[in-house]
């Protein structure tokens, strides 16, 4: 075997390895760092227990929402709230289940893709349902 | 000519113990950007545990009084008739089946010595609230009562997404 052929391969070998590790790492540091998972999580997160607070008021009440969601796109219905930003796949979706009393319903879908990005949402109880919408006006 | 022999050896045994070490690595920065993602994401049980209890002394759907003839609620007053299990699931009932995977919980009014507990509760007790109330008995009188809340978070692993 030629000696110098051998060595020559197996340094470049390492090399490669060598950068093939520091790319790799930087590549799964980089997809978390610009995700948006942990923005989703919080998200579906808060809303659900702005919901489980609003069913602790008696009477109708409505709150904004006081960060800018315009990224994600969000279904709320009786069971829960599912935060996710369009077209991704169902494991990434971020879901965050809630219990209603009897005859309390919740609903609402705020759609990113459709027109101009919705920045502000605001969730309104009156009565038995409760409503996620886009904020109108001062709330 | 030992040399020739035993350098290409020494390479192979020096890549494979690399090779498990820069895995190791590898998988230690993945578990690493996942406990940071974690504690990004954590919210306090107890946090979420006495923003679901809110319902139960607050609204008339719950065990909240309300006057029988304007219909106003008083939050913080407990009707004891109200006090039953037929009500409490009406006010919070998990999924039959992996509801125990959420949260569940016991109430107690320690004066009048009753407890209701939700349709998963298996008095495994993560933690309690305490909440001053009143209570209005069977007679119609006002008293001062405590309401323990046993919060039992979950049984078993996370539920799964959906």
């Amino acid at each position: 075997m030629n000696k110098k052929g051998y060595n020559l391969i197996m340094v470049m070998f390492e090399i490669l390895v060598v950068i093939s590790v520091i790319f790799l790492t930087f590549q799964v540091a980089k997809s978390y760092a610009s995700s948006d998972s942990v923005d989703k999580e919080n998200l579906a997160w808060d809303l659900s227990m702005m919901v489980n607070a609003m069913v602790g008021v008696p009477g109708d009440a409505e709150v904004e929402f006081p960060n800018n969601v315009s990224r994600f796109s969000i279904v709320m219905h009786d069971r829960g709230v599912k935060v996710f930003v369009k077209g991704e796949s169902e494991v990434k979706q971020s879901f965050k289940r809630f219990y209603l009393p009897e005859k309390y319903s919740a609903e609402g879908t705020i759609d990113q893709g459709a027109n101009e990005p919705i920045s502000k949402i605001c969730l309104k109880k009156s009565g038995y349902v409760f409503e996620l919408k886009e904020c109108v006006g001062n709330v | 000519m030992s040399d020739e022999i035993f350098s290409p050896m020494r390479k192979t045994i020096y890549w494979m113990l690399a090779g498990v070490v820069i895995t190791m690595v590898i998988l230690g920065f993945a578990i690493m950007i996942g406990n940071y993602r974690n504690q990004l994401t954590h919210t306090p049980k107890e946090v979420v545990a006495e923003m679901i209890a809110l319902r139960f002394a607050n609204i008339p759907e719950c065990f909240a009084y309300s006057d029988p003839v304007n219909g106003r609620v008083y939050p913080g007053v407990i009707d004891i008739n109200k006090f039953t299990k037929e009500q409490m699931d009406k006010c919070y009932f998990t999924e039959e089946n992996e509801g125990y995977k959420d949260y569940n919980f016991g109430l107690s009014l320690k004066n009048q010595g009753k407890e209701v507990i939700t349709n998963n509760y298996f008095n495994k007790d993560d933690f309690t609230i305490i909440k001053t109330v009143l209570v209005v008995t069977e007679n119609g009188t006002w008293m001062d009562d405590t309401l323990y809340v046993y919060v039992q978070e979950k049984i078993g692993e996370p539920r799964a997404k959906g």
